[in-house]
């Protein structure tokens, strides 16, 4: 008998690697945002079956739409749309430590999470002090406001500011391509 | 320990790797951003892996935190991919190797 969850969920967890792997190792880099784009519906895709609809729903709305069109924008304002080839002697220096880094902590998590099992702390014993009485058994949106209200707070006041400074940058510098334009003429 | 949270722990360590790869490695600027969400998407899955298969007063709580961390992360990145622009703007190139030179 196939255990659909399983299977749906290694199926989507395993595309999501792979299209993240393309995402990082394709020259063009449109086509890089677009596989990151691919990848992040993927994710949300395995949140939507890990029962988190809320979580998969707002990495939709704000990783896929929002946080990669703006990259796509800025990719398609640089002109640089391809990375740059380079000697395979520099590329081979970079990268060895890259690797060496990439296996060690490979066996580094994968020794934390998987065979010292840190999770099991959570099944036994009273419920740590950050969590209130309040906040046991309900939404995660019922969560979000009382038992972290503070944080949303602060939370919208650190997208308003990051949207206010994105439009200042962005406008500086199309203030500044204009200047360069009028000054060529 | 349940299969599918080992699969979980499994692509998040994975995940969580090819972006540190790519951190180190990557010379263009919109590769380390893509490294760098990659990274923070790894995180995520974790906090929600470990909501879904821990003690149930968790579930909610581990939803929270993902979606207060997916909001923190997306407006960091959004703010670095702005600032992206602008470098190239001043000093045409996206290459964080010859960037770095200009500041000698």
């Amino acid at each position: 008998m196939v255990d659909w969850f399983l299977f749906e969920l290694t199926a989507t967890l395993t595309a999501a690697i792979v299209l993240g792997v393309f995402a990082l190792f394709t020259r063009e880099l449109f086509l890089s945002v677009l596989y990151l784009i691919a990848m992040t519906v993927a994710i949300s895709r395995v949140f939507w079956l890990l029962e988190a609809p809320y979580v998969a729903l707002v990495i939709l709305i704000v990783y896929a739409t929002g946080v990669n069109i703006l990259a796509l924008i800025v990719i398609s304002f640089t002109q640089t749309q391809k990375e740059v080839a380079e000697p395979a002697a520099r590329t081979l220096a970079r990268e060895i430590p890259g690797v060496l880094l990439f296996v060690g902590v490979l066996i580094a998590l994968y020794w934390a999470f998987l065979v010292e099992e840190p999770f099991r702390l959570f099944s036994e014993g009273p419920l740590p002090s950050f969590v209130s009485d309040d906040a046991v058994g309900i939404t995660s949106l019922e969560t979000l406001w009382d038992a972290r209200s503070v944080d949303v707070l602060f939370q919208v006041f650190l997208v308003f500011v990051a949207v206010t400074g994105i439009v200042t940058l962005l406008r500086r510098a199309r203030v500044e391509e204009k200047a360069a334009v009028i000054e060529e003429y | 320990m349940p299969d599918e949270l080992e699969i979980l722990l499994t692509a998040s360590i994975l995940l969580f790797a090819l972006g540190l790869y790519g951190l180190m490695t990557k010379k263009n600027a919109i590769k380390v951003i893509i490294s760098l969400e990659i990274m923070f998407i790894a995180a995520e899955l974790n906090f929600v892996a470990f909501a879904k298969f821990s003690d149930e007063e968790f579930a909610a709580l581990g939803q929270t935190f993902a979606i207060l961390t997916l909001l923190v992360s997306a407006a960091v990145i959004s703010l670095v991919v702005a600032m992206t622009y602008n470098v190239y703007q001043k000093y045409g190139t996206l290459d964080t190797t010859e960037l770095s030179l200009l500041k000698r």
